[in-house]
């Protein structure tokens, strides 16, 4: 399970593969407050990656994928 | 036939043409980037259609295809003419094999030794363009790329390679993860994301949607059996109509009340019609798909360079007329490839250009579609149609001598008429313009002609859209009722308004200031010359001339199914078929044209 719903946040943990895409989507379309915690999250499968950058939840903790954070979710931090 | 075999001849037909649309496109703009997207998805569909058929060969080369679209389309490489050209010859290629298993259900010997040749052509090609700077095909996210990360490049103090990586659509039903890619490519200093699609408009995505899932297939009999009920219903709808005046004698209520149920009972058929009509429709390219490849074969063949062009293909017309406009077409392109276009040094010494040009364009006129197919051969020469149809006993020299030039190019549509000094293996088989003449007829169409010695050949060619119901007018002669179909008809006028005077052996009359011979249609149709004044004239174009035909009385004009002539009645000359009057009455449907001629 790497896409868990918690009362203050959707984290995400582990690898993310494509198979966690659209769990991701319905968290974050049933919990539109809640920000995505990827601050546990090791990689993330491009369609998962996609999912953030179309639904641009408000994002906590830092990825640690440097790759991750500066081209790819960087643009969500900066919002 | 199998199921599976007959949805891969019609899907791979499809494919084929999208394709070969593409490469249209692309001969024009070859950085068309839709296009090259475009032409990628059919050949990498057709190949997983192939795949499921004993067709390696064609597997093989429409997998080298792909890979050169692919490339296109990531911009490793660029398309250029030549490239595709050599799409083009390979899809030809596919085509014919497309032909070829569904006529023997595998492909000839030959098929390996082809699929080499088209390899060979599609490796010929020159290697991908290395970008190493503005200014090139690549230039825009070449451009955006050096001016974002100047400071970068300007920091490097080394050579820096850039690469675009654009994913696939499939990628992920492949299991591809793009962003793993491009993480595993070693030593990265830059990576942006460019291009970022944009969440699509989901109130205009929707539509669209249901258009695609909407369409299906439908056989073509059941769709000619609807047809053929609709039209039955007309007919129907005519006795209706005769018994709402036949009421009007018993009970006028009643009479009243008929009459209303007929106007809405014709209001609902008439959309009904309308609507058939649509569904019937196709495009006219549909019909036409194989011609481009087929005049490329055909020029080959012939040694002949010709350029072929369509235009207005894009015009929807009934399926039968779609259908049945190939066989003649092909006839005259192949006549205009063979018999029109001349040899490159012919053409040079004549000064023109070397390459030869076939244009093809359908436009509406009215209710009519027109196709004009246009050459700039060698053209027709009357004198020598003249001199062959008199040698072969086709007409008198005295009757040839009284042509008109225009006239005279007309006598290539009679039977047995063939100016081809060799027998070629392309024309003059013995199918003559006579059979492209009955094919256009078929269609309830006519043909022109226009020829200029040394410019060039026009043939016009014009049908209706639809040829499921026909407008026909009534007229009686020596006792009988006949219906002639209104678009052969110029003009009717009383006997009395004009002056009748001999001329020949026959009767003429002068008609807005010409002279216009009069026959008998009860003549022409076997019987007595009663060689009345009175009744009513007919003026009808037979070929390029205007005649005038005498009949006792015009009727009414219906709109119905005509059936076409068969049996007994196909053996008589002059009746194109029959149809159904709202009595009930068989009415026989003349064709004036080949009456009078």
């Amino acid at each position: 399970m790497t896409v868990i719903v918690a009362a203050d946040a959707i984290r995400l943990a582990g690898r993310c593969l494509i198979e966690d895409a659209e769990q991701l989507l319905v968290a974050i379309q049933e919990n539109p407050d809640l920000p995505v915690d990827v601050e546990r999250a090791e990689r993330l499968h491009m369609a998962v990656a996609q999912i953030l950058l179309a639904q641009k939840p408000s994002l906590r903790g830092m990825v640690a994928d440097p790759f991750l954070a500066r081209y790819i979710l960087g643009r969500l931090y900066d919002r | 036939m199998d199921e599976l075999l007959e949805q891969f001849l019609l899907e791979s037909r499809d494919l084929i043409a999208e394709a070969a649309d593409h490469f249209g496109t692309l001969g024009c703009n070859p950085q068309a980037t839709a296009s090259i997207d475009g032409a990628f998805r059919a050949i990498h569909t057709l190949k997983g259609s192939v795949a499921l058929f004993a067709l390696k060969s064609a597997e093989r080369v429409l997998h080298a295809a792909e890979d050169l679209l692919e490339r296109a389309r990531n911009g490793t490489s660029a398309l250029d003419a030549g490239t595709i050209t050599a799409l083009v010859v390979c899809l030809d290629q596919i085509d014919r094999w497309v032909d070829e298993f569904e006529n023997s259900g595998v492909l000839s010997d030959s098929a390996l030794a082809l699929a080499d040749v088209c390899l060979a052509s599609l490796s010929d090609v020159k290697p991908g363009t290395h970008f190493d700077g503005a200014g090139d095909i690549a230039g825009e996210w070449v451009d955006g790329l050096m001016a974002r990360e100047a400071d970068t490049l300007a920091n490097a103090g080394r050579a820096l390679t850039a690469f675009r990586y654009r994913p696939d659509p499939d990628c992920f039903l492949r299991g591809d993860d793009p962003l793993a890619t491009i993480q595993a490519v070693p030593d990265q200093v830059m990576f942006a994301v460019v291009d970022l699609v944009q969440e699509p408009d989901r109130d205009s995505a929707t539509p669209n949607e249901i258009t695609t899932n909407r369409s299906f297939r439908v056989d073509s009999a059941r769709v000619d059996a609807l047809g053929d009920t609709v039209g039955e219903l007309l007919v129907a709808m005519h006795g209706f109509h005769a018994f709402a005046i036949d009421a009007e004698r018993i009970d006028r209520m009643l009479a009243a009340k008929a009459r209303a149920c007929h106007a809405n009972l014709e209001r609902v058929a008439g959309a009904l019609q309308l609507s058939l009509s649509a569904v019937r429709s196709v495009p006219l390219e549909q019909g036409l798909r194989r011609l481009p490849r087929l005049v490329r074969e055909i020029a080959e063949n012939l040694g002949k360079s010709v350029e072929f062009a369509i235009a207005g293909q894009d015009i929807e017309v009934d399926r039968q007329v779609a259908d049945g406009i190939f066989e003649p077409l092909l006839h005259l392109v192949r006549n205009a490839i063979d018999h029109g276009i001349e040899s490159q040094e012919q053409r040079r010494a004549a000064g023109k250009p070397p390459i030869g040009k076939i244009t093809l364009r359908f436009h509406r006129e009215r209710d009519l579609i027109v196709g004009e197919l246009a050459d700039d051969g060698v053209g027709i020469d009357a004198d020598a149609l003249r001199h062959v149809a008199v040698k072969r006993g086709l007409v008198t020299a005295a009757a040839a001598d009284a042509l008109n030039d225009t006239a005279a190019l007309r006598l290539i549509f009679l039977p047995g008429f063939s100016t081809a000094r060799a027998v070629t293996a392309v024309s003059g088989r013995g199918i003559g313009m006579d059979a492209v003449q009955a094919a256009v007829v078929r269609l309830h169409g006519s043909i022109a002609i226009d020829s200029e010695l040394g410019a060039g050949t026009r043939f016009r060619i014009a049908f209706p859209a639809t040829t499921l119901t026909t407008r026909l007018l009534v007229i009686e002669a020596d006792g009988d009722r006949y219906g002639i179909a209104l678009d052969q008809i110029v003009e009717t006028i009383g006997l009395d308004t004009v002056k009748l005077s001999p001329i020949g052996g026959g009767t003429a009359c002068i008609l807005h200031g010409r002279d216009v011979s009069v026959l008998d249609l009860s003549v022409l149709l076997g019987g007595a010359d009663l060689s009345r004044r009175d009744g009513k004239l007919l003026v009808i174009r037979a070929g390029e001339e205007t005649v005038a035909l005498r009949v006792d009385a015009f009727g009414e004009r219906i709109d119905t199914v005509v059936r076409p002539a068969s049996g007994m009645l196909a053996k008589i000359p002059g009746v194109i078929g029959s149809a159904l009057m709202r009595d009930g009455d068989v009415l026989l449907v003349l064709d004036l044209q080949a009456l009078a001629l």
